[in-house]
């Protein structure tokens, strides 16, 4: 039995509106997994098809080994086992904390009710609200319940949908660490979704990126990053210099110097994606340019040079290595950042 | 987390579906219930015309209809009229005792049509106080003078019109409120003066709401039973109930209901239009604290006089007339008996009330729960029974429930050689029923906009807790919206309180209500008699207007986060 969850040949479809075209994921044992992906493109309707919220049109879902969805038989979301956290968080406003947390342990002997509730709001810190009601807490208390709710039945499947885009800046990084070490903790397969690629790699083991309804890639975060599979997948999880050229025999000439084919045929069109941090100033050898203008983001920067060709490029570099505007500079790519497709139409 | 011991029970699959079907029937159900009198008397056209059919035909139905044509006109101008009038003085311009108008001139809604005709009758017929000065004043004679006759048409058209406005100026208002500023300020911009931004801005782009306004207003009025027939105004109403009792003929009854449909049918398709354009009629989301005209000297004096025109002659003079009625008769009045009315009037309106919550509750869940189309057209098809006059409802439920009634004594008597007797129409459970096809649109809208409170992602969180369609109803939208379904029943309880045709038509023999009482008595001539029960419909009345205020005033977008 393999334990986790298994979503194969999914196909969905909103009269004709096809959200979802042929989709298989599956999330092992004490594993985070993260849906991205922009919105629109599918990723939520996965994860409602999975809670049993959706029908399911094509395709199965099986939840430790057990099939509770193929098409004209759904298991309903109550009998699934599986624990669904909203963006909205969806406390039930005429319950206090307590009694949200408690919401999914009917048939429990009461004892054993009070005491699974008060071990998990010790766990996530709001034994001290037990009695307060949704609209009194803050958004991360919200959140923290919503998560502790969730989880209380112990469920086979934890499913989050965009659980940190409803609160501030400044509590999400500190948030999204409580709520991975809770999960990873609790040992509960995740299946997470969201739109933001800095939330999908600081949470999850493994990201699959969504786009039109389809998975375009597969994998841990540093390969989504470090070998994308294509332009989209490439300036998805982080920012990218584009430019366009055409191969000439084994290598392709850049404003920024030559750049190796990599098995791209002779005379093809090709987008070239460099990430700004691949981008060094200081090369001997590199392509003259002036700087424009430079911005400090904390310990990094971002510099915008213009080089010779008069192409505009940025690139991302150490606070102390930043040039002055104005400051003439030698540019060159670092072939590990750089990224070669064939040219997407426009 | 600390509990890898739960033992997870999962509901059987099976029995989850079964319920699942359960749910989807709900709507289509109710659906039927309110479509099914209406199909009643539209399946009368097809019965062979009877000798009462071809009289009525050959004599009274094209003065029904031009009686009714003429009503439908001047209802609608005058609620028009006075409706937007009132709504544009209250919304857009400050003036002494706005902040009253603003609730108050939806007091008249609590007046029932027959009600205010009775008094109206009352004060203004020859023998009556109004004329009885003007003689003691200008010693005048029988004939010296013309004085309009109150029980006409027209004064049908004038009492209807004084009590129904309240239905345009509760849309119009609503509607200047949400107009966006800008088309306001750019009418200002390019040299329009608030008369001229008035007709030519504010009030076209309000049409919508203006038509939809006018529509539920002639929809009571066409439904209006008490005054037409107090004023001796032959209309469908009073056709229906006089070829019902006194002609005898229940088939001619159903085709005279069924032509009156064809005016329902033109209210509905004008108000669903309406109601359709409405939501296109936001140009910009942009709201701001609407630019209020400071309105001084005659022209502040002005607004109030027709501010308080409409109040006075739609609610203060009638309720105070029924005031001092009832004090002069209370003695020989308010007794046992009375009691008893009331009683017999609570009791209707709180079964309805209680039902209707219930049925209105499953229906908008069950569509809440399978989204398809079915379920919505059956819940707007439910939603429908308000259109159609209680006369008509009360025909096409007492056909086939008499029907019915004769059917299973006649199987009693064969089978058991007993005799059941009237099981369905001797009591009130027909007439509940008729209640219920007519007032469920009430009920319906207050339930779904308090349903509307709980977000879609709240069932969704319940149901993965392991809670079943039936326990999220109940453990989480029934606490949730408490406030919107006791709302809900006491709109049906006032509403039933103030229903005449139906109860009159459908009630059991012997069975009396305020309602029926108020208007017998004032039949026989006994206005002031008649005093006591209708002043305390009106009385009874006032709770929902109170409600609806109240959700005006916190109503409007764009102020909702400072005015907490």
């Amino acid at each position: 039995m393999t334990e986790g969850l298994c979503v194969a040949d999914i196909r969905h479809a909103y009269g004709k509106l096809h959200a979802v075209k042929d989709v298989t994921l599956s999330v092992a044992a004490g594993e985070i997994v993260a849906l991205l992906g922009p919105s629109g493109c599918g990723k939520s309707t996965i994860l409602r098809i999975a809670a049993g919220l959706e029908r399911i049109q094509h395709g199965t879902v099986e939840i430790d080994g057990h099939t509770v969805a193929e098409p004209g038989r759904d298991t309903p979301p109550e009998a699934r086992s599986v624990g669904l956290m909203f963006q909205d968080f969806a406390l039930f406003p005429h319950l206090d904390v307590r009694r949200n947390v408690g919401f999914g342990l009917r048939g429990m002997p009461s004892q054993q009710r009070d005491n699974v509730v008060a071990s998990a709001l010790e766990r996530i810190g709001m034994a001290h609200k037990a009695g307060a009601y949704p609209h009194a807490l803050s958004g991360g208390e919200q959140q923290r319940v919503a998560l502790a709710r969730a989880l209380a039945p112990n469920p086979k499947v934890m499913l989050l949908d965009e659980p940190f885009s409803d609160l501030d800046v400044v509590l999400r990084d500190r948030i999204r660490e409580t709520t991975a070490g809770i999960l990873r903790e609790s040992g509960t397969p995740t299946l997470m979704v969201t739109h933001d690629p800095e939330e999908a790699m600081m949470m999850a083991d493994r990201i699959a990126l969504m786009d039109d309804g389809r998975i375009l890639q597969e994998g841990a975060p540093a390969e989504l990053y470090r070998a994308p599979r294509s332009a989209f997948c490439a300036t998805f999880v982080g920012e990218a210099n584009a430019l366009r050229s055409v191969v000439i025999g084994e290598s392709i000439a850049t404003v920024l110097g030559q750049v190796p084919a990599n098995g791209h045929a002779d005379g093809a069109s090709v987008d070239i994606l460099i990430r700004p941090e691949g981008l060094q100033i200081d090369a001997e050898n590199g392509v003259p340019g002036q700087v424009k203008s430079v911005r400090i983001l904390g310990r990094s920067g971002l510099a915008t040079i213009e080089l010779e060709s008069g192409v505009e490029v940025t690139a991302r570099l150490f606070w102390s290595n930043l040039p002055k505007e104005g400051q003439m500079v030698r540019v060159s790519a670092d072939p590990a950042m750089t990224f070669v497709f064939p040219a997407a139409d426009r | 987390m600390a509990s890898a011991e739960v033992v997870w029970k999962a509901p059987s699959v099976r029995r989850a579906r079964a319920k699942s079907f359960v749910w989807s029937a709900g709507p289509i159900l109710a659906a039927g219930l309110v479509a099914f009198p209406v199909l009643v008397v539209l399946a009368n056209v097809f019965v062979p015309a009877t000798d009462v059919w071809s009289h009525l035909a050959n004599t009274v139905l094209w003065r029904y209809i031009g009686n009714t044509v003429w009503l439908v006109l001047g209802v609608g101008l005058g609620t028009l009229i006075i409706g937007s009038g009132t709504a544009w003085l209250c919304s857009m311009c400050r003036f002494p005792g706005r902040s009253v108008f603003e609730w108050a001139l939806l007091l008249p809604l609590a007046v029932p049509t027959y009600a205010i005709a009775f008094t109206y009758a009352g004060m203004f017929e020859f023998a009556g106080p109004v004329q009885s000065a003007l003689r003691d004043w200008f010693g005048w004679g029988r004939r010296d003078y013309w004085f309009p006759e109150v029980r006409s048409l027209g004064g049908a058209i004038t009492v209807m019109t004084l009590v129904l406005y309240p239905y345009v100026y509760l849309l119009a208002r609503a509607a200047f409120l949400n107009q966006s500023v800008c088309a306001l300020e750019i009418g200002r911009t390019l040299g329009r003066n608030p008369w001229q931004s008035f007709l030519g801005i504010a009030l076209p782009l309000a049409r919508p709401a203006l038509v939809g306004g006018v529509s539920l207003a002639l929809m009571e009025a066409l439904s209006d039973f008490g005054t037409v027939q107090y004023y001796g105004v032959d209309t469908f109403t009073t056709g229906i109930y006089r070829t019902w009792f006194a002609l005898g003929d229940p088939s001619a009854a159903a085709q005279l209901a069924a032509t009156m449909l064809v005016f329902v049918a033109a209210l509905i398709l004008t108000e669903q239009w309406s109601r359709r354009r409405a939501r296109y009629h936001h140009t910009t989301n942009r709201f701001r604290p609407l630019p209020t005209y400071d309105l001084r000297g005659w022209r502040a004096a002005l607004a109030c006089a027709a501010c308080a025109g409409a109040l006075g002659l739609g609610f203060l003079l009638p309720a105070v007339q029924l005031a001092v009625w009832t004090i002069e008769t209370w003695q020989q009045t308010i007794d046992l008996r009375f009691l008893g009315l009331a009683w017999n009037s609570f009791r209707l309106a709180a079964m309805t009330a209680v039902v209707a919550v219930i049925v209105t509750l499953l229906v908008c869940y069950a569509v809440r729960l399978r989204t398809n189309a079915t379920g919505r057209v059956a819940k707007r098809v439910a939603g429908l029974g308000y259109a159609v006059p209680g006369s008509v409802i009360a025909v096409g439920v007492l056909l086939p429930f008499a029907w019915l009634d004769t059917a299973i004594d006649d199987f009693a008597r064969a089978v058991f050689g007993v005799s059941t007797g009237l099981l369905l129409t001797g009591g009130l459970a027909a007439l509940i029923f008729a209640y219920l096809v007519r007032f469920l649109a009430v009920s319906l809208n207050a339930v779904d906009s308090a349903m509307a409170k709980v977000t879609p992602n709240m069932d969704g969180a319940a149901r993965t807790l392991g809670a079943g369609p039936d326990a999220v109803l109940w453990r989480v939208h029934v606490p949730i919206i408490r406030a919107g379904l006791l709302t809900a029943g006491l709109l049906v309880f006032v509403d039933v309180m103030k229903e005449l045709p139906a109860t009159l038509i459908m009630r059991p023999f012997d069975f009396n209500t305020l309602a029926v009482r108020a208007y017998e008595l004032a039949s026989d001539e006994l206005l002031a008699e008649s005093a006591s029960a209708a002043l305390a419909i009106v009385v009874v009345g006032i709770v929902p207007v109170i409600i609806l205020s109240r959700a005006i005033t916190r109503a409007r977008p764009g102020e909702a986060a400072g005015s907490s």
